[in-house]
Formats: structure tokens, C-alpha cells, sequence
């Protein structure tokens, strides 16, 4: 599996993995770059060179794990690429599942359409309250902490703040919404009858497939480096 | 229950080809280290069955810690994989693997440990058994565990282990996932029934 590095083309970085077009887009980076390097690439748009890189790696090889220090780079620009991705997910991957589901309508699928809509509607719901309380109770307990260190609150203020609260509260709720992402592929892929529109279906198991991937890495994000990083804090300051 | 393959050994030519010939023919896809602080046992579950694959010289070198963190809390498979000299290897090793043998060659030695379905026991075929078919229909109808052992006159532990094999043979997890299974597959009708409370 490739590594990048900050020498490698940025265009070659889009021709080993396209998956990485929407990553990189979270970084206000947009295509036509020529035959810039990583490096190039960042040093114009302002971007944290290091943070960049190993969240490049971590999305395009699994079993990458970060190298760099964890210190490198803030908490704050972990939770706003976080927070990026959160906005990808509601503003245009979840609406775009649903209408490419939609299109697999025909006269014949209807009843089991219905079906399948009344299953998604759902697990919309469920992505979206999951995303909730990412952002309404971890980010701002991880931003605070930021804060903390960084000596701009109080740690008595903190603490008031956050009574019993730990960052791994909410860890069950992935694998719940991961299963029902391979239920979903699962039911369409194995167990449905062949009535349906077959290149919208193309297009829904494609955005499906996307979908499940970018929220894996999402996961390893907060796993690999988010936590630690944070745990590291905690056991520092608390 | 899982097999967990683990890989340790400090050559990485070793370790990668080792990890292809292992994808090749069972389709799994081992942990690799170095070295064996470099593997969080977190990744092991309680009952699975660890095929632990070790450089013999990082094995009497690390012996003691290998048998606290591997042997020691799980059930474990020893395996030598060596480059030349066999000597190194102690009789405590189940097998050994050379750089030599060819995938054919490692397949045959791993056969008696492996017995043949058990690395792809749930991709067995989909078919329910009739039983099965009642208490997904149960199930998608949303009744509990213990309801459904009252109005199919069964065990509750039966119900479990039904759903058990249900889940496992259909690759279905949710409960919402179960329904639209048996929905679109006629084991319930949605003549009666609010479709949008019971997904």
C-alpha cells in the first residue's frame, strides 16, 4: 500500500485513490493542480502540512498508523476536519443516497421501494442523532480541554462543566450505525427480487460502498488519533 | 468464535509475503508486527483461536513474554518461520513454515489445524429452515425473546440460538434489517401491519 509523502504529486495522490477527492476538498483544496507536490499544494492554501498528510494516509490504508507525533498538530483542527466531514455526510452523501434510491423505482419495486425507504428513513434518523451528539457533547468537551491546556479556561470551570463525562460514551452507537450500513448492502446486493431500475441501482450500491468507507475512516480518525491524543491530555491535566 | 492470524516476525519481505500467501488461500487478513509490543491483544477475543506465526530466534528471545500475552490467555497455535536453520526450533512449535514452501506447501501443513469450514462458516448458504422462517416472522413482527418462546411453546435459549443462526446465515444484524428481509421475501405480510413502526 502506497504511503504519501509530502514529495509526491498531489495528482497522483487523486489517480491512486479518487475516494480522496472529498477529503481533500474538506481542506478548501480544490482540483487543476498541475504537477504540484503535496507540499506545493498546502503551502498555497494555507494548510497544516503534517495534519494533512496523515489524514490522507489514514483514510487510503487501513492499517496505516500515524507516525508523527500526536503533539504535532491541535485539537482543534482534528474536530473542524471532523466537523467538515459531519457536513459532507448531512448536506450531500445522505440526501444523495435517497435520491439515487428513489430512482430505483419502477412499477414492479414499489411496494418493496417503500420498503426500503421506510428502512432508510431510519437510519437517517440514526446517523443524524449520532452526528448530534458528536457535536454537541464531545467536540465542545475536546475543544474545552483544548482550551484548558492551552491555560484559557480555568481547570476548576472545566470540571464543573463536566462532571462524569468521558470521551467513550458514545462508542457504541458506530457500530450500530456501521451494521445497519452492511444490513442495508446486504439486503440489496444478496436478498433483492430483479425489478428494480439496474443503473440507478448501480448508482445507489456506489454511494452505499462510498458511504461506508468514508465513515470507517471517519471512525479511525477518532480512534487513532482523536482519542489517544485526547486520553494523553486528560491524563496530563485532570 | 474467530481464527486470528498474527504475524511477528522483524523481516518485513517475511511478514508481506507471508500476509499474500495467507490472503491468497483463506482470504483473511493477518496482523503483522515486528516485534510483539508492537500488537494490542485488544484485537483478540476470549474464545477465538490464535494461529501466532514467529522468527524462532524473536521467539526464544521474547519467550516469556510471548507465553504471558498469546499462549498463556488464549488458545494458540505456534508456528516456526524460518529461513534456513532448523535448529532454533523448539518442540513447542506445531508446525514450521520455510521461505521455500510454496502456498501449496503452507496450505497442506495448516490443514489439520484448520478443518475446512471453519474459516468461512457463516457464508454458508441462506437457506432457513422452517423453524427459523416462524421466529424471524416473530421477530419481524416485533415480538421479544421471551414472547416468542411463549407463543411457539419454546425455550427462550432456543429463540436466542435460532436468531444466533439466523443473523449469521442472512448476514443480517438489525432487527429493522430482519424485517425488511422477511418483508421482501413474503415471510410477512404487510396487509395488516404499520410498516413504518415495525422497521
Amino acid at each position: 500500500m502506497i504511503t504519501f509523502h509530502k514529495e509526491t504529486k498531489m495528482a497522483d495522490v487523486i489517480y491512486s485513490n479518487h475516494l480522496l477527492l472529498p477529503v481533500i476538498n474538506r481542506f478548501g483544496i480544490y482540483m487543476g493542480f498541475q504537477d504540484k507536490t503535496v507540499e506545493q499544494v498546502c503551502g498555497e492554501s494555507g494548510t497544516d502540512i503534517l495534519f494533512f498528510l496523515e489524514i490522507l494516509n489514514t483514510y487510503n490504508n487501513e492499517k496505516y498508523f500515524p507516525q508523527e507525533k500526536l503533539s504535532a498538530f491541535s485539537l482543534s483542527s482534528i474536530v473542524n476536519y471532523l466537523r467538515k466531514t459531519h457536513i459532507y455526510y448531512l448536506s450531500f452523501l445522505v440526501p444523495q443516497m435517497e435520491e439515487r434510491l428513489e430512482r430505483m423505482k419502477t412499477e414492479e419495486f414499489a411496494d418493496n421501494l417503500a420498503v426500503l425507504r421506510s428502512f432508510y428513513t431510519k437510519y437517517k434518523q440514526e446517523i443524524k442523532s449520532h452526528i448530534r451528539e458528536e457535536e454537541e457533547k464531545v467536540f465542545p468537551y475536546v475543544l474545552d480541554l483544548e482550551l484548558m491546556q492551552q491555560s484559557k479556561m480555568p481547570i476548576d470551570e472545566f470540571k464543573h462543566k463536566y462532571v462524569n463525562y468521558s470521551i467513550y460514551i458514545s462508542n457504541d452507537e458506530h457500530s450500530e450505525i456501521d451494521d445497519k450500513l452492511l444490513d442495508l448492502k446486504n439486503l440489496i446486493i444478496k436478498y433483492l427480487p430483479a425489478n428494480y431500475d439496474l443503473n440507478a441501482s448501480i448508482a445507489f450500491v456506489n454511494s452505499l460502498f462510498h458511504f461506508d468507507q468514508d465513515l470507517q475512516n471517519h471512525a479511525r480518525i477518532e480512534e487513532k488519533i482523536l482519542y489517544p491524543k485526547v486520553r494523553q491530555l486528560e491524563i496530563t491535566l485532570l | 468464535m474467530d481464527k486470528k492470524f498474527i504475524i511477528i516476525h522483524p523481516s518485513d519481505i517475511f511478514r508481506k509475503g507471508l500476509h499474500a500467501v495467507f490472503e491468497e488461500i483463506y482470504f483473511i487478513d493477518p496482523v503483522c508486527a515486528a516485534s510483539v509490543n508492537d500488537i494490542s491483544t485488544e484485537i483478540i477475543n476470549r474464545n477465538d483461536e490464535v494461529f501466532l506465526f514467529v522468527d524462532p530466534e524473536l521467539y526464544l528471545r521474547e519467550n516469556t513474554f510471548i507465553q504471558q500475552r498469546f499462549i498463556g490467555q488464549f488458545k494458540c497455535k505456534l508456528f516456526a518461520v524460518v529461513f534456513f536453520d532448523n535448529n532454533l526450533v523448539r518442540p513447542e512449535f506445531d508446525a514450521t513454515i520455510s521461505i521455500f514452501d510454496d502456498s501449496k506447501m503452507i496450505f497442506s501443513k495448516l490443514e489439520k489445524f484448520l478443518p475446512k469450514k471453519s474459516l468461512q462458516a457463516s457464508t454458508d448458504n441462506s437457506c432457513l429452515s422452517q423453524r427459523e422462517k416462524d421466529i424471524l416472522r416473530e421477530v419481524a413482527l416485533g415480538f421479544s425473546n421471551k414472547e416468542i418462546a411463549d407463543r411457539l411453546f419454546i425455550s427462550i435459549h432456543t429463540v436466542i440460538s435460532h436468531r444466533k443462526n439466523i443473523t449469521e446465515k442472512l448476514g443480517i444484524k438489525s432487527i429493522s434489517g430482519l424485517t425488511v428481509y422477511a418483508i421482501i421475501n413474503g415471510i410477512i405480510s404487510t396487509d395488516n401491519i404499520d410498516m413504518n413502526t415495525l422497521i
